[in-house]
């Protein structure tokens, strides 16, 4: 590893975009706020944040997904901006998502050579393009026949596969997104094995992790991001795990939280030995009447999945679900019945009929209720859809306007109303805050706190660590499909000990 | 063993058509003489050249409902252009570009204002139907000229001229989709979009080509309808459409996208003419027969998309209990 820096950014900053990375109109809220980053020829750089601290939204930035703000990037003292991948990879910056970014249905050298296609004098040159790719896995020690079909692959291969097309690029510059996200510990030891041998290539790697285990193993350097700013970088003789957390979590909780319900003693929901996946381990959780119960962990770690097996809308394998003492077949349509609701994180795709108003989208679940004789009633709806509005403080023009035009918050606001006019017993609520502005957080965080005063039991999911701690009488974490621990008592939910748990340190 | 689950596909496309031609061989008198296996040939070449169209739409998610409707216009366009005393090649020429302008407007309304390709070319398709009932207050041609007669049904060496003229147009179809860049782009976009968009490939003009290409072809099966039968009538083209999209699910193209050979959809085609020319044989009537073949679709989208599920149940999303142990 040389020190020559090849590659700088400075004060990039980028609001709350839209999924084309588009600024929204008129947004405040600062995703990135004036973060620098460098990157020395040959080292292996590691960016470390929590869920949301902005360490995706920089890395898409570098690699031309999405426009910075404002700021400057420079390569080799040159000032870049890459407009898209391939800009960027035209640069050598190639990016390796944590969702690989490869088409399935075609074999390795396609991908490889997808949008810079060999030719020969009149056709495609199928030949020369299979034996290039098998020199460049030959180069890397890899053993990849390259006209197998990217599918017949396991994840780790595939990544070979994305490592092998980066490459093909001549990239001096590899963002790594998670990278051992879904690799077993031997296919992790062969892409590190990888790591050190681009390393001495002079290839720099910018590596994506959660976890502190693999710190060590292969950074050079680390720098950490938390809440969209920049917070310091170490190096590698300064990694130290505890010094990394608190750099990671160092916030201070706010009087956001509200806790005026106190959790009865009658057991609402039981689960019992449940498992997501025929080969994870079981899992048993309950929750009280009056109770709000944490869902710590990564994204991807099994908590939505869990919530949908128990509502009945996914697959689960053994086990029961026992409520109020009683054992509840997983059907959706039971289960809303008998007065428990599951709120997913996408409101948008699942939660609310965008196109329509506020009162239809709050009645939707409850018509059936609401109506017996089937025939709907206008002003019988409006009147009931009003209440929960005003309930609520749901802030509108029109309530007659279509629900996309609310804001995040409001829109939230309306999937709450949606459930709650069907006066559930308990409820189920996957990242109650994703997206929305502090005031409205603050609103929704009441809200729950009501239900849970009436006697609602609440199961909440959520990745904002100050929230789950906020507002959880107990909490459990899960990791990899399975629930690893259980934190009972308020005194020991701390950032650093539940950050731990999430990425296995423990 | 290994060779089996490597080519389950094709192996069931061959073994349809085996079981097919020995039922129609022992059970139907007639079927398996030289004569009636080469008009089986014929029969099942506009079907074929069609398919190879609507196969690369396929491909990338998509499906092209205009293609009755083209073949249908087409037909009417050559034999108003007869009337009229224009010559063979230029009537030829003037419905294949027809057909791919409206390939083109399907295709723009896909790549560039986002509707949903079964609208688009259902539409388009429809617009077609009505104008071909146009061109002779919907009477129909008939009587062409003995140039374009033997397009359809005249004989080189002793084989069908509508035989080389499918050959052609699979040979196009694989050349583009095994020989050309563009061929790998088209099955990429029916895999994840995003590759392509994030290597710098313009997917809207892949669209454009497809739609394009599908049209194209859908003219070329309407010349040759009309060729063959010497005649064109407004709803010439009505049941093949739903023959190419057979032919193209017979042969392995999966309606999910991104998957499938442009050769098996002949293979494809061919089974298809086989039922019919079967059916035919038996006077089974040609709405019994239609029956018969949506039903065949049916029974082998059905078969593949079970045979899918049953494939992503095995992939597992989180890691064996026993592994998080170790880590």
């Amino acid at each position: 590893m040389s020190n020559k820096t090849i590659l700088e950014m400075k004060g990039i900053t980028k609001y709350i975009f839209d999924s084309s990375g588009n600024a929204i109109r008129n947004a405040t809220v600062k995703i990135l706020d004036n973060v620098q980053f460098d990157l020395r020829e040959g080292e292996v750089h590691i960016l470390v944040g929590e869920n949301g601290a902005g360490k995706s939204t920089l890395m898409k930035v570098l690699g031309g997904i999405i426009p910075a703000d404002e700021g400057e990037m420079l390569l080799d003292g040159k000032k870049i901006t890459p407009k898209n991948a391939k800009e960027a990879m035209e640069l050598g910056i190639g990016f390796i998502h944590q969702e690989l970014n490869l088409c399935n249905n075609l074999t390795v050298a396609q991908n490889i050579f997808m949008g810079q296609e060999k030719k020969g004098k009149v056709f495609m040159d199928n030949r020369g393009m299979l034996q290039k790719a098998k020199n460049l896995l030959m180069e890397l020690g890899i053993d990849i026949d390259p006209s197998t079909q990217v599918a017949k692959l396991s994840t780790a291969q595939q990544q070979v596969v994305e490592i092998v097309k980066v490459l093909s690029y001549n990239c001096r510059i590899i963002i790594m997104d998670e990278p051992t996200s879904s690799l077993t510990k031997k296919e992790i030891d062969f892409l590190f094995s990888l790591i050190h041998k681009l390393r001495a290539d002079g290839v720099s790697i910018i590596y994506i992790s959660h976890r502190t285990e693999e710190f060590e193993q292969v950074g050079d350097r680390l720098s950490v991001l938390r809440d969209g700013t920049y917070i310091g970088t170490l190096e590698r003789e300064d990694f130290e795990i505890n010094r990394i957390v608190k750099m990671m979590v160092g916030r201070t909780l706010g009087e956001m939280y509200e806790n005026h319900h106190v959790p009865g003693n009658e057991i609402a929901v039981e689960v019992k030995n449940i498992r997501l996946e025929e080969h994870t381990a079981p899992i048993s959780i309950h929750v009280n009447a009056g109770e709000i119960v944490g869902m710590g962990g990564l994204v991807g770690a099994g908590r939505t999945e869990l919530a949908k097996s128990v509502f009945g809308v996914r697959k689960s394998f053994g086990g029961e679900v026992l409520y109020f003492g009683k054992k509840h077949s997983l059907n959706p349509k039971e289960w809303v019945r008998d007065g428990l609701i599951y709120l997913t994180e996408d409101r948008k795709d699942e939660g609310l009929i965008l196109d329509m108003g506020i009162p239809e989208n709050i009645t939707l679940a409850n018509l059936w209720r609401m109506f017996k004789s089937g025939v709907l009633n206008d002003a019988a709806e409006a009147k009931a859809s009003e209440n929960m509005i005003k309930e609520l403080n749901i802030m509108y023009k029109n309530a007659n306007q279509p629900v996309k035009t609310l804001s995040g918050g409001n829109q939230q606001k309306v999937v709450l109303g949606k459930c709650l006019i069907t006066e559930p017993r308990v409820l189920i609520i996957d990242e109650p805050t994703r997206g929305i502005d502090v005031g409205a957080k603050r609103e929704i965080y009441h809200i729950i706190d009501q239900l849970a005063s009436q006697g609602v039991a609440v199961i909440m999911i959520s990745s904002d660590m100050p929230e789950l701690i906020g507002m959880s009488d107990r909490l459990y974490v899960m990791k990899d499909g399975a629930v690893v621990a259980e934190i009972s008592d308020k005194k020991d939910m701390d950032q650093e000990k539940i950050l731990s748990y999430t990425i296995g340190q423990k | 063993m290994e060779f089996f689950r490597k080519n389950k596909k094709t192996l069931l496309i061959a073994l349809i058509g085996i079981v097919l031609f020995l039922a129609g061989g022992s059970c139907v008198h007639n079927f398996l003489t030289p004569g009636n296996l080469l008009n089986v040939l014929r029969q099942s070449a506009p079907i074929a050249i069609a398919a190879v169209g609507i196969s690369q739409v396929i491909v990338i998610k998509g499906i092209d409902l205009s293609v009755g409707g083209i073949i249908s216009f087409c037909g009417m366009l050559i034999g108003i252009l007869f009337q009229n005393g224009v010559s063979i090649p230029v009537a030829i020429g003037v419905a294949m570009l027809t057909g791919v302008l409206f390939g083109l407007l399907s295709g723009s309304l896909v790549a560039y204002l986002n509707v949903p390709p079964f609208v688009s070319t259902l539409v388009v398709g429809q617009i077609m139907q009505g104008a071909a009932y146009l061109f002779n207050n919907g009477n129909s041609f008939g009587s062409f000229p003995d140039g374009f007669k033997f397009i359809g049904n005249g004989k080189l060496l002793g084989v069908p001229v509508s035989v080389y003229l499918m050959v052609l147009f699979v040979a196009i179809g694989v050349i583009i989709t095994t020989k050309l860049p563009i061929g790998t782009h088209i099955y990429g976009l029916g895999g994840n979009e995003q590759v392509l968009v994030n290597a710098g490939i313009r997917t809207d003009t892949i669209k454009l080509f497809v739609f394009m290409f599908s049209g194209f072809c859908a003219a070329a099966a309407g010349v040759l309808l009309a060729a063959q039968l010497n005649s064109a009538y407004p709803a010439q083209g009505d049941n093949y459409q739903t023959d190419a999209i057979a032919a193209c699910v017979i042969g392995g193209i999966n309606m999910a996208g991104g998957e499938g050979k442009v050769l098996f959809t002949m293979v494809g085609a061919l089974i298809i003419g086989s039922v019919r020319n079967i059916l035919n044989l038996l006077h089974v009537s040609v709405y019994f027969q239609n029956i018969i073949v949506g039903v065949i679709i049916i029974a082998v989208v059905a078969f593949s998309m079970i045979m899918k599920a049953r494939r992503e149940e095995k992939t597992a999303q989180f890691k064996p209990a026993e592994e998080m142990k170790k880590n």
